[in-house]
């Protein structure tokens, strides 16, 4: 242990000098103009304390203003107009039991746009921080209205008794843009109960992680994980740019019940 | 990682609490030599059976006879939700932390200080399972760093024993055929091993072991003559054998095919002969007019390699079985002197009344006797341990008659066996198996069948009735060197829990009335005993922490009984469901 000791100081030292040579970026939370009771904690929650946070208008949310069916509710984080590279995605639903709904991180793809419906348990701000090269975190809002109780409806799978018939079916297809870009449009629905476990006597079952990978290299592409937000029989959509998109991209599931769904799209 | 600090801490020794601590924090991996010395370790439980030979006895005296009076509840742990259902877990014990396993494919891990509850996993089961016979399971293995358990719908699941995280999930065989699995798996050597239930089905029993640390498939082997065994080499099926070396030799024309035979309640092992001893259920259909012949290996008892899954030995107690005597109850493995050398060998306490002893190096029966008080199937067993059947003691064959039903008998004991999956235990110290055993009888019938995938594959009718008007249930204490009985202990209601026994001179045993008992070894004087709540069919447990001895059992009446027991409603129809883990303790102030 005494041989851990100067190395311990030499660091305190280090982290000294930083501070005094490095202007401290004085991390101020801008204020939310949608002024939600969960706007402080979950911004620390998600993105950590003292992250360097600001809201843009090149993050787009795209949800309807009223929520028809609160356990279906489409949401589209629209990336294009980002003028940086994008490192991370987190989403949030500020108001429900679990807000987290997915952490998306491109690896060897360009996301310019990620589609996902999730639950809201009543009206609520849902949130898409996209965190940048410099690790800025640029924050998209938008406002959903709805009567409520997505989160803790069973499922419509969970009073099917055929359930398991259907379990882990994959539909979807990828889609090439019309513009003859590098990349691809990959759609894709999952049969899944994604029981988020606030349902009396219905563990929880969901959906934790999914891959996107290229199906000839086995690259990985991307990576996400989801929280007990995701809707029941999910629904992707992904818009790549990344090379050699004709061979096609195999997706992969896990849930926390240890299953493993693997599709392969396109190709 | 849901781990959660005890909240009751306050009321243990610092000392303790910063163990707990410490441990909680980096759990040991659990060796195969833990599990060979699980039966002399005092401080863990890692093994179904309290050793993997099954024997479920404790060197531990700390509580015995004198000061059994003064065992009392420490902390319990309630399984929640509305599947309070038959609870027949034995828990297991490591590090401070105890995994149990419930109703439904349930299963938690709980600080064996306080019964708090640190994870739990539930497996999602489809609406479609077909146990036949209740939802229960009967406990995990427990291997490195994963805990292992099986589904109603036929899987396997690896768990982190610290986060309850799912590391792989094997599909074993097809639920919907009728496959599920009841019983805890074993670890031999890195291997994890399981049977599935489902000879009600008419699905092909079969043995699969699986690598335990990535579930990858090691070999096959099914118990039905005929039907081909497999090894796994770099992921492709080898063929290794056909089960009884063809087909045809024991059944009639294709009827091997649903053979049945299903080894549902998994096995143990034999460290001297390296050996997993292991039975087979009941062959199908139940009406054994259709199937004349010996209907090997269905009703018998298996010496498995667990190697290669390949057949060492095999004993059949009952040929052409008739009555759904099933031949699964567990084998132990016990050494005795006699004439001055020492008898490796292995007993059984068959559904079919007869206690038998074997030779475990080579399966030659040494001798067998009657544990029920009446069997009206067989007069008796003969020099190899064949029964010698009685005619009149089988269902007539429908085929003789007119009518679609054939001629009705009553039969001893009833279809729920003497003595049913409920492990007996084996003492050390008197010599003597301690037997969870019933005396009921049935009225069976056969009918015409034929099979059709997912449907019950019976072609039997039955109805049981208790033998006697004040008991069913006795606890009998018998040599296996004399076949007597030493001493019995009568229970108004079928006993359905296993049983344990300690060097402290000590059996326990629980009862659907609710009690968790514990009984003199010597002279079966009943000491004490705790009204859980609910019926006791689980296996209780005894291991020490900190120098205090702890004893542990589930709680929650459920099992074949309350859907098969027939006229036995009567005694049983007032008993409430539950599921309730209990744990008591000696304090160390009456430990002498």
């Amino acid at each position: 242990m005494p041989r851990l000791l100067p190395e311990s100081c030499r660091c305190v030292w280090l982290l000294a000098l930083a501070w005094l040579t490095v202007t401290p970026v004085a991390a101020e939370v801008p204020e939310d103009p949608f002024r939600s009771p969960m706007w402080d904690y979950n911004l620390a929650r998600y993105l950590g304390e003292g992250a360097d946070i600001r809201h843009s208008d090149t993050v787009v949310l795209k949800a309807p203003p009223f929520a028809e069916d609160a356990t279906q509710v489409p949401l589209t984080v629209d990336l294009s107009a980002f003028p940086h590279a994008v490192q991370e995605v987190i989403a949030w639903v500020d108001l429900n039991p679990v807000p987290h709904l997915f952490t998306l991180r491109p690896e060897a793809a360009d996301i310019r746009t990620v589609a996902l419906n999730f639950r809201i348990q009543q009206a609520s701000t849902v949130r898409a921080a996209v965190r940048d090269d410099q690790d800025t975190w640029h924050i998209g809002s938008v406002h959903v209205e709805a009567a409520g109780g997505g989160c803790t409806a069973p499922s419509a799978t969970a009073s099917n008794p055929d359930w398991a018939n259907s379990f882990g079916q994959v539909r979807g297809a990828l889609f090439s843009p019309a513009d003859g870009m590098a990349g691809s449009r990959l759609k894709a629905q999952v049969m899944h109960p994604m029981d988020s476990g606030m349902v009396a006597n219905i563990p929880r079952f969901n959906i934790e992680s999914v891959e996107l990978r290229h199906t000839a290299s086995q690259q990985r592409l991307a990576s996400m994980s989801l929280s007990e937000s995701a809707s029941e029989n999910p629904l992707f959509v992904f818009d790549l740019e990344h090379d050699d998109a004709p061979a096609g991209i195999t997706l992969l599931l896990r849930d926390n019940g240890g299953n493993l769904i693997e599709s392969r799209l396109g190709g | 990682m849901t781990q959660s600090f005890p909240i009751g801490k306050l009321s243990r020794p610092f000392a303790l609490t910063a163990l707990a601590l410490a441990i909680s924090a980096q759990a040991q991996a659990v060796t195969f030599d833990d599990m060979l010395n699980d039966h002399l370790t005092t401080d863990q439980v890692v093994t179904n059976g309290m050793g993997l030979h099954g024997q479920r006895y404790s060197p531990l005296t700390t509580l015995n006879t004198d000061n059994v009076h003064q065992l009392r509840p420490v902390w319990a742990f309630s399984f929640g939700g509305e599947k309070q259902r038959g609870q027949e877990s034995q828990p297991l014990v490591k590090d401070g932390v105890m995994y149990v396993t419930g109703s439904y494919s349930r299963i938690w891990a709980v600080d064996a200080y306080t019964g708090e509850e640190i994870w739990q996993y539930e497996a999602r089961l489809p609406d479609g399972i077909m146990p036949c016979c209740d939802v229960v399971n009967r406990g995990a293995a427990i291997y490195g760093d994963k805990v292992y358990f099986g589904t109603l719908d036929a899987r396997l699941v690896a768990l982190d024993r610290e986060t309850g995280r799912v590391q792989w999930i094997k599909r074993v065989a097809d639920y919907q055929a009728g496959h599920a699995i009841s019983a805890a798996p074993i670890v031999i050597d890195g291997k994890l091993i399981t049977g599935v239930a489902g000879g009600e089905f008419g699905v092909v029993g079969t043995i699969f072991a699986f690598d335990a640390e990535t579930g990858d498939e090691l070999w096959t082997r099914p118990v039905i003559e005929g039907h081909m065994g497999y090894v796994y080499e770099n992921g492709e099926a080898v063929e290794n054998g056909i089960t009884g070396g063809e087909a045809g030799l024991t059944w009639p024309g294709d009827m091997w095919q649903q053979g049945g035979g299903a080894p549902w309640l998994g096995g143990f092992y034999d460290a001297d002969t390296h050996t997993l001893l292991i039975g087979t259920g009941n062959p199908a259909p139940w009406n054994s007019h259709l199937r004349p012949g010996d209907n090997l290996y269905s009703s018998s008892r298996l010496a498995i390699d667990p190697d290669d899954g390949s057949i060492k030995w095999h004993f059949q107690a009952t040929p052409n079985d008739g009555w759904d005597y099933d031949g699964v109850n567990e084998v132990i493995s016990f050494d005795y002197e006699e004439n001055g050398s020492v008898i490796k060998a292995a007993a059984t306490a068959d559904r079919n009344g007869f206690f038998y002893v074997l030779n475990r190096e080579n399966g030659e029966f040494i001798r067998g006797f009657p544990f029920a008080d009446k069997i009206t199937w067989a007069e008796g067993l003969d020099e190899n341990g064949r029964p010698i059947f009685n005619p009149a003691g089988r269902p007539g064959n429908p085929a003789d008659v007119a009518d679609e039903r054939g001629e009705s008998v009553q039969a001893y004991p009833a279809f729920l066996g003497a003595k049913n999956w409920n492990p007996m235990a084996y003492s050390q110290d008197t010599g003597l198996f301690y037997i969870p055993s019933n005396e009921w009888m049935m009225d069976i019938w056969n009918e015409p069948v034929s099979y059709r995938k997912g449907a019950a594959y019976l072609g039997a009718g039955f109805t049981i009735r208790p033998a006697n008007d004040d008991y069913i249930g006795v606890l009998r204490a018998v040599d296996p060197r004399t076949g007597e009985e030493v001493w019995r202990h009568e229970n108004r209601a079928p006993l359905w829990g296993g049983v344990m026994t300690t060097a402290g001179n000590l059996v326990f045993t629980g009862t659907p009335e609710g009690y968790l008992k514990a009984f003199d070894a010597v002279t079966g004087e009943e000491l004490w005993g705790f009204n859980t709540g609910s019926g006791v069919v689980g296996t209780p447990i005894t291991w020490e922490m900190d120098g205090e001895q702890y004893v542990s059992v589930v709680s929650g009446w459920g099992g074949a009984v309350p859907l098969w027991g027939g006229e036995v409603a009567e005694v049983i129809k007032n008993f409430n469901q539950g599921g309730m883990l209990w744990t008591f303790k000696l304090p160390r102030e009456y430990a002498q």
